[in-house]
């Protein structure tokens, strides 16, 4: 299996494809959320400030109608009342009583109107003149007849006065300095029993001691307090409870004034409803001011002094109609304006009529006009920047450049080059408004931050909104990518699987889009993998099964041709020594044949002999007859020599024997060089054969050997037989010479023994000829053995062939099993290969 | 899909051209510019004008008509609803009340409108569609305190006595701001011996200088915002026995009674209005609105498109003969 070398082998680093869409996706939505919101703030600021301005420039002019309207009210109120004064002609006092009117007769001008002319006459209310507060005595005592001296003091509204009443039944008596007041019924309130004086001056910011000596008929309280009728019985001094004993003591109580100045203070001893009627005597009373307030020089003085040298008469004598001073500081040193003008007069006198107007009142309703939340404003005289009106009302009649506020000085700045268009200063968003009729012009101002709160309201409700629109979106995003991708998500998983070689994944998808398609085909494409992997399994399996089955044929044939080898050698080596032994067999076949004529030879030797023997034997008989006495020993040697030649005998039998089996031999040995030349003939399986028959060809060469060995021990026993016999015979030759009558017997037997050796000599022939044909079949068998070797030897060298080419075929089986080996190991590896994908059962 | 294209370009071409058609149907029934003229009141100064606003309407070749609203805001805003109605599509309006304009405005649904003879409030203005043709107010009384400024210029300190028409009438507000301001940017120490409404009147004026006079208050000049508030602070002054060439008088208008006060050696200067100019803008003004186009190359147009004003003439002795 080759891999494509273009093929990437790794996918890159890994990156989602929602990471892709979202880190394409998430930038792009914040931006443009960022933009939009950047821009809806924008627009916002915009329009917000316009509004803001618009508001604003609304609000001044609410403002200033509304100050023009309440100022116009008040003009013409004034108006109207100077149109009566000029319309009729009123003497003094008709004038003072119209002045007094108008005294409180509106809260915006409370002391009413007044009129001076250039002569510095000065007419007012006469309540407007002011609260006279009356001088203490020479000791300073604003009480009067403190000391009591006066004794008819109780009797008219003056001074001392002593009232009952809610109850209250008492009785007072000024006598020896001191007053005794002595109660019938307390009454139900502390004043059911009152004893005071009136009509005392207090002024504002003064300190007063209040002192008395007081005792009482048993120990009891009474109260004491400064109050002001006028007022509502406000209490200066608040009430004190005074623990009242037998003996008379000093009381002293000290008070500031905190009110305005009152001419008509109140000091009261209330001795109602305190739980006892018992009697008490009091004396010394004195109210002494301690620490006075600062004199502000006497107003009546200014007001007679030089009337027509005030603010009010110098600008009333620039108009007719009725029209505001500036702002300044009355007599009281109050900030006032008035609204004053000339008098038409019948007399001909330059007369101002005018009002003040409190600059505080004027304040009131400049700030209490503000229409915006936390805008401020102020009334400036355009002509000198004085400020007229403002919330902070030391600020009132000092010019815009000495307030030392840079706001301040900017404003005058713009007031003095007329730029008066709505414009942020200082950080305020200012408006500027003139109020017609006058020189006057309203600044109305908001700190920009209060106009841009809103704003920052709507920037953080943006950014929140942007942030929430954003993180919205990203979930959103997220869940629709991840709800788009995850089909892909579990198609990657299953193509990972894939890669990994799992085919038993499945990729179901409902989705009818392309990744639907997309799933359809992968799975498809997973059944037909899965399909052919399972055929290749199966190829595979069978491919192993089959290396499997070679291997072992491969094996087996190696060791059935390895043991072939063996055999072929085995056989080589047995072909070699069959060889060898065919040839040892040869030698033998030929020294037997040697042998053979050899023993033919001494065969022929033994007949010659024999014949001989015969030739003596014949002699012997005639000499046998000359030894008759020796005749019994040669009987006697002659029945040795019966035993002797029964030996032989039994020895020829064997011979007999053996050439028979010789012959059967021969026999064999032919049949079998016969079969040898077949098996020899044959190839391969015959070797066995071959062997065996070898084997056998060697123990009959043997078992012929052994029977040349025999035959020639044989022979010599014969040899030695007869050396015996001849032996014997010489034993008999002495017997027969010496004993005649033996001979004749011997002559006898020896005349048998003649014909035994006869026919032994018979026999000997035949043995020789026998002997002869064994020759001729050694002859043979050499010859058949030289031939077998011969055949033997080309069996040998065949054998080496076949030993080669065993050899080869032992290699080549060898070389079949290892690459059947390396089949079977194909085979496995094919099969591990198929083995990683997982195709299910 | 090209097919559908040029479907869709013909169709808008279509619809283009029947716009303009439409248009052009519209211009054509009107015959060109049909000016009405809502005036204040009869009588000589508004017939005067409404004569003259008809010859320049003539001139340009525009339909002139005139309604006098007797100073009735129903009646105003009732010829201005009939206007419409037949088929105006241009008004010359001198408001009743500087408050109705929301009202008139309303009434003239979407016809333009040039203000004249009372100024609306700035806000009711708008570009090229509610303007306000006028002389500068602020001018006259800067050139008032030019002249004075002048003639006192080696004084530190003026008394300046100021005689001024009805309280918040344009006039009033805008010459008198014009004086005071002027005066105030020259640094001299400026005193106010008085300052009155004498609403226009020659009689207020000259008892008021009567009063001023019994106050013994020294007075360098007599500034009132028109010239017969001033003749009567002449008069009041000639009365008085005070040497009239040590006082200096100044009104605005240079009408018949000013010019002759000059040309008399009483009054001292004067600024002219041309009304003239200001007819002959108000006209073209009208002209251009009616046909849609923009007011800013008209002499004396603002910046924001909303007000044409129309520049004062100063008059004293030396040229007074020019306006006789």
């Amino acid at each position: 299996m080759k891999k494509k070398k273009e093929r990437q082998t790794k996918p890159g680093k890994f990156i989602s494809i929602k990471t892709k869409l979202l880190g394409i996706i998430l930038p792009v939505v914040i931006i443009i959320v960022t933009v939009l919101t950047g821009l809806s703030y924008i627009v916002s600021k915009n329009v917000m400030k316009e509004n803001a301005e618009e508001l604003l420039q609304t609000s001044v002019k609410g403002q200033v109608s509304d100050i023009e309207a309440w100022l116009d009210q008040n003009l013409k109120s004034f108006q109207v009342a100077k149109q009566a004064l000029e319309q009729v002609d009123l003497n003094e006092k008709q004038i003072q009583g119209f002045l007094d009117a108008y005294y409180g007769f509106d809260s915006n001008y409370p002391n009413g109107l007044y009129i001076a002319d250039d002569d510095g006459a000065f007419y007012c209310a006469k309540a407007a003149q002011g609260v006279v507060l009356r001088e203490p005595n020479e000791q300073g005592n604003y009480i009067n007849n403190g000391d009591f001296s006066d004794a008819g003091d109780l009797a008219d509204d003056t001074g001392w006065q002593f009232f009952t009443a809610e109850g209250g039944e008492a009785a007072a008596e000024i006598k020896g300095n001191e007053v005794s007041i002595t109660t019938e019924q307390e009454g139900s309130a502390d004043y059911s029993v009152q004893f005071v004086q009136a009509d005392l001056p207090v002024k504002k910011g003064s300190t007063y001691r209040v002192s008395f000596d007081a005792y009482a008929a048993a120990d009891r309280t009474m109260k004491v307090g400064i109050s002001a009728p006028d007022r509502d019985y406000k209490r200066y001094l608040e009430d004190t409870v005074v623990e009242l004993t037998t003996e008379k003591k000093t009381f002293t109580y000290e008070f500031t004034m905190g009110d305005e100045d009152d001419a008509n203070g109140r000091l009261e001893f209330n001795l109602g409803a305190c739980g006892s009627t018992d009697a008490v005597m009091i004396s010394n009373v004195s109210v002494l001011m301690t620490d006075g307030a600062e004199e502000k020089g006497d107003a009546s003085e200014d007001l007679a002094g030089d009337v027509t040298q005030t603010e009010w008469f110098q600008s009333g004598l620039s108009r007719v109609n009725m029209g505001f001073t500036n702002a300044y500081a009355n007599e009281k040193g109050e900030q006032i304006i008035s609204a004053c003008g000339m008098l038409r007069s019948a007399s001909g006198k330059v007369c101002v009529l005018s009002a003040d107007m409190s600059l505080d009142k004027v304040s009131v309703y400049v700030n209490s006009f503000v229409k915006m939340e936390a805008a401020e404003a102020f009334l400036v005289n355009k002509e000198d920047n004085t400020i007229l009106a403002s919330r902070d009302t030391s600020l009132i009649s000092k010019s815009l450049d000495e307030t030392g506020d840079t706001f301040m000085k900017a404003v005058g700045d713009r007031i003095s080059k007329a730029d008066l268009s709505i414009a942020e200063i200082d950080g305020n968003m200012t408006g500027f408004e003139e109020i017609e009729g006058t020189d006057w012009m309203l600044v109305s101002y908001v700190p920009a931050k209060v106009v841009y709160q809103d704003l920052n309201n709507i920037r953080n409700i943006m950014v929140l909104f942007g942030v929430v629109s954003v993180l919205i979106l990203t979930g959103l995003l997220e869940r629709i990518i991840h709800i788009v991708i995850n089909p892909i998500k579990q198609l990657t998983d299953v193509i990972k699987a894939m890669t990994n070689g799992d085919f038993t994944v499945h990729s179901h998808t409902k989705s009818n889009d392309e990744i639907g398609v997309m799933s359809w085909c992968v799975e498809k494409f997973i059944d037909t993998m899965c399909d052919m992997i399972a055929s290749i399994n199966k190829v595979s399996g069978v491919l192993h099964n089959q290396a499997d089955s070679s291997k072992d044929v491969s094996v087996l044939m190696f060791s059935a041709s390895k043991t072939q080898n063996q055999s072929m050698k085995e056989l080589n080596e047995t072909v070699e020594q069959l060889s060898i032994s065919v040839n040892g067999i040869a030698e033998s076949a030929t020294t037997l044949a040697t042998l053979v004529t050899e023993t033919r030879d001494d065969g022929e030797g033994v007949s010659s002999k024999m014949n001989e023997t015969v030739d003596i034997s014949r002699k012997g008989k005639a000499a046998m007859q000359d030894v008759s006495a020796a005749m019994l020993n040669i009987n006697n040697s002659v029945k040795k020599l019966q035993l002797a030649i029964d030996e032989v005998e039994k020895a020829s039998e064997e011979i007999t024997n053996i050439t028979g089996v010789i012959g059967s031999i021969a026999d064999e040995t032919s049949l079998l060089s016969l079969n040898a030349s077949i098996e020899a003939a044959r190839a391969g399986d015959a070797g066995k054969g071959f062997t065996v028959v070898a084997t056998e060809i060697g123990k009959l060469a043997q078992t012929s050997m052994e029977s040349v060995q025999h035959i020639d021990n044989l022979v010599l026993e014969i040899k030695s037989s007869i050396g015996d016999v001849i032996s014997q015979a010489s034993d008999s030759v002495v017997n027969i010479n010496n004993s005649n009558a033996l001979i004749e017997n011997a002559a006898e037997t020896f005349d048998i023994i003649f014909e035994n050796i006869d026919m032994v000599g018979n026999l000997v022939h035949q043995m020789i000829e026998k002997v002869d044909q064994v020759e001729d079949e050694a002859r043979n068998v050499a010859a058949i053995s030289e031939e077998q070797a011969a055949s033997a030897q080309e069996i040998a060298a065949s054998s080496d062939i076949l030993v080669e080419q065993a050899n080869s075929l032992m290699t080549n089986s060898e070389t079949v099993t290892n690459e059947s080996n390396e089949l079977t190991n194909s085979a496995k590896e094919l099969s591990a290969q198929i083995g990683v994908f997982k195709i299910g059962s | 899909m090209k097919k559908k294209l040029g479907a869709v370009f013909l169709s808008m071409a279509m619809v283009v051209s029947l716009l303009s058609g439409c248009q052009k149907k519209n211009a054509a029934d009107s015959d060109g510019v049909k000016i009405y003229y809502a005036a204040i009141e009869s009588g000589d100064y508004y017939e005067g004008w409404a004569s003259q606003l008809q010859e320049q309407a003539k001139k340009q070749g525009s339909e002139f008509d005139v309604g006098y609203a007797e100073n009735s805001v129903e009646t105003q805003d009732a010829q201005v609803k009939s206007a419409v109605s037949d088929g105006c599509n241009v008004f010359l309006c001198g408001l009743v009340s500087a408050d109705i304009a929301t009202e008139i405005k309303a009434a003239a649904a979407d016809v333009p409108i040039v203000f004249i003879n009372q100024a609306p409030d700035d806000g009711q203005l708008e570009k090229d569609r509610y303007v306000y043709v006028a002389s500068d107010e602020y001018m006259a009384g800067q050139y008032q305190a030019e002249y004075i400024l002048e003639k006192f210029g080696s004084k530190d300190e003026i008394n300046v006595a100021i005689l001024k028409g009805p309280k918040g009438a344009s006039g009033t507000v805008g010459r008198t701001n014009g004086l005071k301001q002027t005066l105030k940017a020259s640094g001299k120490k400026i005193n106010y011996v008085f300052e009155d409404n004498a609403d226009w009147s020659a009689d207020k004026a000259k008892e008021m200088m009567d009063m001023l006079l019994k106050t013994g208050r020294t007075v360098d000049c007599v500034a009132a915002n028109n010239d017969d508030m001033a003749s009567g602070a002449v008069t009041a002054f000639e009365e008085a026995g005070v040497d009239l060439d040590s006082v200096l008088f100044l009104g605005v208008d240079a009408s018949e009674v000013g010019r002759q006060s000059i040309a008399d050696g009483k009054m001292d200067f004067t600024v002219y209005q041309p009304m003239s100019a200001q007819i002959t803008a108000a006209v073209l003004a009208a002209q251009r609105l009616a046909e849609g186009k923009s007011i800013g190359d008209i002499e004396g147009a603002a910046k924001d498109g909303k007000y044409i004003l129309i520049p004062f003439e100063k008059v004293d002795a030396s040229n007074v003969a020019q306006y006789m």
